[in-house]
């Protein structure tokens, strides 16, 4: 009887592993895995960071086309700039989606909410859009979905990053989710949002007041991370616009 | 005594009202002309020599256009970019211009290119455009 309890503790404990590295079931996620893993694990050591990751945060420039990987060693910690890609294609504008079939990237502040290891683009990971504030900012009940950061070079309203470089983000951020880390934060900005590109931003959309405004919120969080290298905790007000916590 | 003094006094009378104007002649005044019109010329000249190059003036438009971006002075860009061209800077990857520095111009008639270094790192070509020999230089694209 105690035999049998301890097997079924064990398969448990077993289960539970092999839920923590379920990615590594599909041939996709194994061969990014035996592609990358020594490559990754030689880029945190050099930046003295710990590997597998414990925290990753992803950031994107759409202007710049850079996605950033972050991270850190504990919640406590700063972030480190692990490294920035190029993103192959994005299509749209400068602008946030506002709805479904427009082809614009978000943006605001996300997170990945789920991992497709079977993506026609290669590997994909979901971006939460959309979130409240696109649902109170938009006028159009039909605001879309399925916006991915994904693989080849290719996009409809997408970010991506090419197969070789998908295959890197992704297994980081696989490794971070089986470590505990169930939102990995995700924002999308229009540019880098410093005062020079802000002011460029403020000046070439001067006729559009409630874009800017939706920018200037964004920018709080943008400087935040600047300066704090920590992710910022965002709100969002009565009107649909972002503010710090 | 008296004497040698009041001569003394006119005298200085004398020396304070001056010594009477002189009418020049028509030829001193055909030749006054003539000297003022060489001067002239020598001004005119040393003018023209003096001039900028168009180089020297691409240069000091994409010094200036710099020195406003690095001040986040977009009102002042705008006087030497056009908006499409200042729209263009939000897809170079440098938030900020902390440092910069113009490598070379080249100029072709009314175009003309600079070549700037930002933050010591990126290389930009600051393609800038004019209508004719006499406007001022804008930038017109980013490279």
């Amino acid at each position: 009887m105690l035999q049998r309890a301890a097997f079924l503790i064990l398969l448990c404990c077993c289960c539970l592993k092999l839920n923590s590295t379920d990615q590594l079931w599909y041939a996709r996620v194994a061969d990014a895995r035996d592609a990358k893993d020594a490559l990754l694990r030689a880029l945190f050591q050099k930046k003295g960071l710990a590997y597998p990751p414990q925290n990753l945060y992803l950031r994107v420039f759409k202007g710049e086309s850079v996605l950033e990987v972050w991270a850190s060693d504990n919640s406590t910690l700063p972030f480190t700039l692990v490294k920035s890609y190029p993103v192959c294609a994005m299509s749209g504008q400068l602008g946030p989606k506002r709805r479904e079939g427009d082809e614009q990237v978000p943006e605001g502040f996300y997170h990945i909410s789920s991992l497709n290891p079977f993506s026609a683009y290669h590997l994909s990971m979901e971006v939460s859009y959309p979130n409240a504030s696109d649902r109170q900012l938009s006028t159009n009940s039909r605001l879309g979905g399925n916006i991915y950061i994904h693989g080849n070079c290719k996009s409809i309203g997408c970010i991506a990053i090419t197969d070789p470089y998908i295959e890197e983000v992704y297994w980081l951020v696989a490794q971070a989710r089986a470590n505990g880390q169930v939102k990995i934060p995700v924002h999308l900005f229009p540019a880098r949002m410093s005062d020079l590109k802000f002011n460029i931003l403020q000046h070439l959309y001067r006729n559009k007041p409630t874009l800017l405004q939706f920018w200037s919120s964004l920018k709080q969080g943008y400087d935040y991370f600047q300066y704090y290298h920590r992710v910022p905790t965002v709100g969002i007000d009565e009107n649909g616009y972002y503010f710090l916590q | 005594m008296v004497i040698f003094a009041w001569i003394n006094l006119l005298a200085f009378t004398v020396a304070g009202c001056g010594t009477k104007p002189h009418v020049p002649t028509q030829a001193e005044i055909a030749a006054d002309r003539q000297l003022l019109l060489e001067l002239q010329q020598v001004l005119d000249c040393i003018d023209e020599v003096m001039q900028p190059t168009d180089e020297e003036l691409l240069a000091d438009a994409a010094g200036r256009l710099m020195e406003a971006l690095y001040c986040a002075d977009i009102a002042t860009a705008t006087r030497f970019a056009t908006d499409t061209a200042i729209g263009l800077l939000l897809y170079v990857d440098e938030p900020e211009i902390n440092h910069y520095s113009i490598k070379r111009t080249d100029v072709f008639k009314n175009r003309g290119v600079a070549e700037v270094i930002i933050n010591q790192k990126a290389t930009l070509k600051l393609v800038f455009g004019r209508t004719n020999d006499y406007d001022s230089w804008q930038l017109t694209s980013v490279k």
